[in-house]
């Protein structure tokens, strides 16, 4: 599946409207937040940023495992923060740019191409080559990678 | 899958030796000597687990050829014999079908999926054409993929991992296997 999303992404790969700063990585966990004047205040772990399309950023944020639901037990959360309307909505008041949802629906494969490469391949050979002092940690968190992967099939069905 | 233990134990001696064991107190004695037995039980099961299988076969070897030379030394034909000779057939038809070695299960898996990737390559950018091999292909990963999340619901990531199928329903016995993707075992 993993090779078989890596041609379907390259030969499909749409033309950015603009470049954008892209974080990476950008999800609860990866910002502070003050509470009393609901303002982030700084963002975290810039090790993957790099020059791109601003929907990637959009798509990364809503991939599955990145959300939860809410208290109803029935809202899905995007980054455990919005409703999917409400934040969508919020990011094109914020920045002025509309989404365009072909574009996004890439991204999202994109997004769940990369986690389950990062968390199944690149996890495994940091972890089985002794690179860090967190291989546990690595090795652990390759339990993810399936979940993803199966997220990543069901999108690419869906296309 | 490659999350295999062999991986997570070294990853495991490694957190012992450069994070665990540094961190224990050197005035509890106990709790030294338990994290070294920790550590070296550890390394233990690393170095035999990779020849745990040739062990178990040579364990049954072992049996079959012993019971072989017994059954021609026996010189009465009683329950005891008739038991041991059943026993011996039936070990020496499982030793029989217990020839490859784990890791040439894994290479032979390795080598097939390199050419199954190379194939799932050009039917991704092919079309309507390549459906039939399309559908073979979504239904093997989607099935792998099952049986992965399941082999590694204890890590707690995956909620949803718990309403999958059972392991021992989605490992077929070795008479029972796969005849086509989505086939029952």
């Amino acid at each position: 599946m993993i090779r078989y999303a890596a041609r379907w992404l390259r030969d499909h790969r749409p033309v950015p409207d603009r470049i954008s700063m892209i974080h990476g990585d950008y999800r609860g966990g990866n910002f502070l937040f003050d509470p009393e004047t609901d303002r982030i205040t700084g963002l975290l772990d810039w090790e993957l940023a790099h020059l791109g399309d601003r929907h990637e950023e959009l798509a990364l944020i809503s991939l599955a495992t990145l959300g939860h639901y809410a208290e109803d037990g029935h809202t899905y959360l995007v980054g455990g923060m919005l409703p999917e309307v409400e934040f969508f909505t919020a990011y094109e008041r914020a920045s002025g740019l509309p989404i365009n949802r072909a574009v996004f629906d890439y991204y999202r494969i994109f997004n769940a191409y990369r986690v389950a490469v990062n968390l199944i391949a690149s996890a495994f050979r940091v972890a089985s080559a002794g690179k860090t002092h967190q291989d546990v940690l690595l090795g652990w968190i390759m339990g993810l990678g399936y979940a993803v992967l199966a997220d990543l099939q069901q999108l690419l069905e869906e296309t | 899958m490659d999350l295999r233990a062999e991986m997570q134990i070294d990853t495991l001696i490694r957190a012992m030796e450069h994070v665990i064991l540094p961190a224990i107190d050197p005035a509890d004695a106990a709790a030294q000597e338990q994290g070294a037995l920790v550590l070296a039980t550890l390394r233990l099961i690393a170095d035999r687990l990779p020849m745990t299988y040739r062990y178990d076969r040579d364990e049954l070897a072992r049996y079959v050829t012993l019971a072989a030379a017994l059954l021609e030394a026996l010189d009465v034909e009683d329950a005891a014999r008739r038991a041991l000779a059943v026993a011996h057939a039936e070990g020496a038809d499982t030793l029989a079908r217990a020839g490859a070695e784990p890791a040439e299960l894994l290479e032979r898996s390795r080598v097939l999926r390199a050419h199954v990737g190379d194939l799932a390559e050009r039917v991704a950018g092919a079309g309507a054409e390549c459906d039939t091999l399309r559908r073979l292909i979504f239904t093997a990963a989607r099935e792998q993929t099952i049986r992965e999340r399941k082999w590694l619901e204890p890590t707690g990531f995956d909620a949803a991992a718990a309403d999958l199928p059972s392991l021992e329903a989605q490992l077929p016995a070795p008479h029972n296997n796969r005849t086509t993707p989505g086939g029952r075992p």
